[in-house]
């Protein structure tokens, strides 16, 4: 086979088979180009495979056409073009899950592409059921296929859809708009290209059509680099005009020369002086083209690459939109990176509390130092002097004599060969440090006026953003501070209703005292004469004694607790806190005549809330209940009743105290509203305890008449609510 | 005869405790538990001095005692003295007393001799 394949005779020229080698040797290096800028991408890697495929396919085809005879075309084919061209199937569709984000989710079928890959070419060497005989049509010889390449035609139109399927799913997931437009371009390449297997699909029904899908696959490769490249920022100047350009428009000079020379003018050979004429001709014709048509095709590709005005005008219109110095730093990088192609691209914004510049944002790590000292004397020099600095320009420019060596260092630090000061009224907000250019190219000078329009939108708008996050933080704070305040607040109210209960609790404990005074002076006077049952008496009255005091300081010393920090909301049975209240309120409200009647079925009644804040609220209404009560009369009672509902807990206080009138009502939750006598109270209970409700996410409202009484009622969310809809666990 | 004093509080470790003390010191001691409960035993029983706890529910001690006074007035019997207890000194309380010409305000926990010395005195004072 392989002398067959290597026996010249077999083959002859045919201009049909031209442009098929020249797309599949413009679409190899572009394929290299893209996987040597990272080889570690697996999107770049997919692209070389799926390149090298398509190279592949269309290098071999081309030698299927140069055949001039069946028996040499259907080797070409079955051997190597056949492998080419459904190779093109599990590379792509790598490909398109690399670039769709979606390569771990469809890692099974990626491999279960290459297997089937894998069979078919199996398939197709071993057995005739794929390809057995070749054609020859006007263009050349082609394969006629067999029936079961039904099958791999199948496949094709399956790994299509599905590579569609990919990219349509990144085109939505996608909210970065140059991304959506490199999906769409992928997308679109993907249907051009697929254009190219018509020609494939029609010799199946050997229906001679002219296969002429070398063109829609340049097209499709050249869309895909292009999508690829804007990317990764790689400079579209160097691979689609530097390689790719140049490669094809100089093989269009050169290669009909070459087969001129070698087919076409038999005759040339015969004579000296037409030879010399003839490469005379085609050195003038490829002078012309090296000084006309490439600079024209440069210039083309230029503006395309590098409408910087609009680059920059459509920076400033992001800018508006952006909030916070993270996305803001974030996309002067991105823009920077993917319009000038910068290596390394270093933001460092001004971080006031530590008095340093702090690396923000970082393109390529390696060599950035993390942060510049607000001293560094180049840094001072920036903020005074409002300049982009490029490293070259330092040893040259009179304008750094004073600073030259402090400059040269902060680029050996930075590694930078530009910075740019971010200064608004002399003070240097931010630095971006640019790197070299990824194609090796100098910046110029409609860059640097593209800069100098970047850096001044930049400056106002982290300025803006600082500012922003300032107050924030300023915020931030305050709300900090009041919420601590509020804190104390309660517990100072709470400390006042200790101070107010004093007087009751001094009461209560010094009755035991009096009994254990009492006894122990009895025993002592007893002068160790033994009187079993007296003493003993005296003992258990003691012991008795001094348990209620034990009892007395520790209800009080719950009810003054500092809250716990920790502790902020808890569920609670909001009848557990008001039972507590009652115990320790009862001593006091029995000496001044009032009763409390609970009534409260035995139920629970499961709030969150702060057990000590909740505490202080009931406290609160119950005492404000008793003096209403004692302004109109000697005894009373308080009556509280909770109830609840599926939303709702709530506790009612009701008291038969003197009542208010509704001009009053509405000012009860006021600070400072108070009607009670001076020095009884400052007026601050009702309105803490609507706060601490409020917090609670709950109210407080009162119904009130006149020498009647009052209702009060805190309502809280129910903690135990059912809820109609079934929440999936 | 033994002298008789009326003690009354509503606490009954201090009542248990005081009548205790009393009895050993040889007085015929008698609780009440409340202003009402003493406005009833000073109908039925003779007594020559009351002791009073102040803050009590229902009738405090000034009250009752305001309340014994008209009582004994009313069926022309004399005056008894009268000591006031008090677990917290309540200005108000204290001054309504001294108007009333109690005698003799003790504030709880106070010293076994101290009340002893009291009583003793006060019951010297009807004697003579």
């Amino acid at each position: 086979m392989l002398e067959q394949l290597l026996d010249f005779s077999n083959y002859h020229y045919n201009p049909h088979a031209i442009p098929l080698i020249l797309v599949s040797v413009i679409i190899f290096p572009i394929g290299l180009f893209i996987f040597l800028q990272a080889k570690k991408v697996v999107k770049n890697v997919a692209f070389f495979l799926l390149c090298s495929s398509l190279s592949f396919w269309l290098f071999t085809m081309g030698f299927v056409y140069f055949s001039n005879n069946s028996h040499t075309a259907l080797l070409w084919y079955k051997y190597f073009t056949f492998f080419g061209v459904i190779s093109i199937m599990p590379n792509a569709y790598l490909f398109s899950a690399a670039s769709s984000g979606l390569l771990t989710k469809q890692r099974k079928y990626v491999i279960g592409s290459y297997i089937l890959f894998y069979i078919f070419y199996i398939l197709t060497l071993t057995t005739d059921k794929f390809i057995n005989s070749a054609t020859r049509y006007f263009w050349g010889y082609y394969p006629s296929y067999e029936p079961m390449t039904y099958i791999v035609l199948l496949f094709y139109v399956m790994d299509f859809i599905a590579i569609q399927g990919n990219l349509w799913f990144a085109y939505r997931k996608e909210k970065i708009p140059i991304k959506r437009a490199q999906v769409l371009t992928i997308a679109i390449g993907f249907i051009i290209g697929f254009t190219a297997s018509v020609d494939f699909v029609a010799k199946i029904w050997p229906i001679s059509i002219y296969p002429f899908g070398f063109f829609p696959i340049f097209i499709f490769t050249c869309l895909l680099a292009y999508s690829v490249i804007r990317h990764k920022a790689f400079d579209i100047e160097t691979v689609v005009h530097k390689t790719a350009l140049w490669i094809l428009s100089f093989s269009f000079v050169i290669i009909p020369i070459f087969f001129l020379y070698r087919w076409g003018f038999s005759y040339l050979r015969e004579s000296t002086a037409l030879q010399i004429g003839f490469w005379l001709m085609s050195f003038l014709i490829l002078a012309l083209y090296l000084r006309v048509i490439q600079p024209k095709i440069d210039h083309f590709f230029q503006r395309r690459a590098y409408n910087l005005d609009e680059i920059a005008s459509r920076f400033t219109e992001e800018l508006v939109h952006l909030r916070g110095v993270d996305k803001l730093v974030q996309r002067i990088e991105d823009t920077i990176s993917d319009t000038l192609y910068s290596r390394q691209v270093g933001i460092f914004i001004y971080n006031q509390a530590e008095e340093r510049y702090k690396l923000a944002k970082v393109k390529d790590k390696s060599g950035e130092v993390a942060e510049l000292s607000e001293k560094n004397p180049f840094l001072l020099w920036l903020a005074q002097n409002d300049k982009i600095v490029y490293r070259e320009f330092i040893d040259i420019d009179p304008v750094y004599d004073t600073i030259r060596e402090e400059a040269k260092n902060y680029f050996d630090l930075t590694k930078a060969i530009m910075a740019i000061p971010l200064v608004l009224s002399e003070r240097l907000l931010g630095i971006i440090n640019l790197g070299g250019k990824v194609n090796l190219r100098r910046y110029s000078a409609s860059e640097f006026h593209f800069l100098t329009a970047l850096k001044n939108q930049s400056t106002i708008a982290i300025s803006n953003s600082l500012l922003y996050e300032n107050i924030e933080e300023q915020v931030r704070q305050r709300t900090k501070e009041l919420v601590e305040v509020q804190k104390q607040l309660v517990q100072v109210e709470k400390m006042a209703t200790v101070g107010t209960l004093a007087g009751g609790v001094a009461h209560e404990i010094n009755n035991p005292l009096t009994a254990i005074l009492t006894n122990v002076q009895m025993l002592l006077d007893s002068n160790g004469k033994v009187n079993d049952e007296s003493n003993m008496e005296s003992l258990e009255l003691i012991e008795e004694a001094t348990k209620r005091c034990r009892s007395i300081v520790k209800k009080l010393m719950t009810y003054a607790r500092r809250p716990l920090e920790s502790a902020e909301a808890t569920k609670l049975n909001f009848l557990d806190v008001v039972n507590k209240v009652i115990s320790f309120l009862g001593y006091q409200l029995e000496q001044d005549n009032i009763t409390i009647i609970t009534e409260a079925k035995d139920d629970e009644y499961i709030v969150m809330g702060n057990h000590n804040e909740l505490e202080q609220v009931i406290t609160n209404i119950i005492l404000n209940a008793k003096d209403a009560i004692k302004r109109i009369k000697k005894a009373g009672s308080i009556y509280i009743y909770p109830s609840k509902s599926n939303d709702w807990i709530k506790i009612n206080i009701k008291d038969g105290g003197i009542g208010m009138s509704k001009d009053i009502i509405p000012r009860i939750f006021d600070p400072f509203f108070t009607t009670k006598e001076v020095g009884k109270g400052v007026g601050l209970g009702l309105s803490i305890c609507q706060a601490i409700i409020e917090k609670h996410n709950g109210s407080i409202t009162v119904q009130s008449e006149p020498n009647k009484g009052s209702i009060f009622t805190v309502q809280l969310p129910n903690a135990e609510k059912k809820s109609v809809v079934k929440t999936e666990v | 005869m033994a002298k008789s004093i009326l003690i009354i509080d509503d606490e009954q470790l201090v009542t248990k405790s005081l009548q205790k003390l009393l009895k050993k010191e040889g007085y015929n001691a008698v609780v009440a538990t409340s202003g009402h409960e003493a406005i009833e035993k000073i109908k039925s029983s003779e007594f020559d001095l009351i002791v009073s706890d102040v803050r009590m529910p229902s009738i405090n001690g000034i009250e009752t005692i305001e309340k014994i006074r008209q009582i004994r007035q009313e069926s022309g019997k004399g005056h008894i003295p009268e000591i006031l207890i008090t677990g917290y000194a309540d200005e108000d309380k204290y001054k309504s007393a001294i108007k009333l010409g109690v005698r003799d305000y003790l504030f709880k926990p106070f010293d076994t001799n101290k009340f002893l010395e009291v009583i003793k005195r006060n019951l010297d004072v009807t004697e003579k």
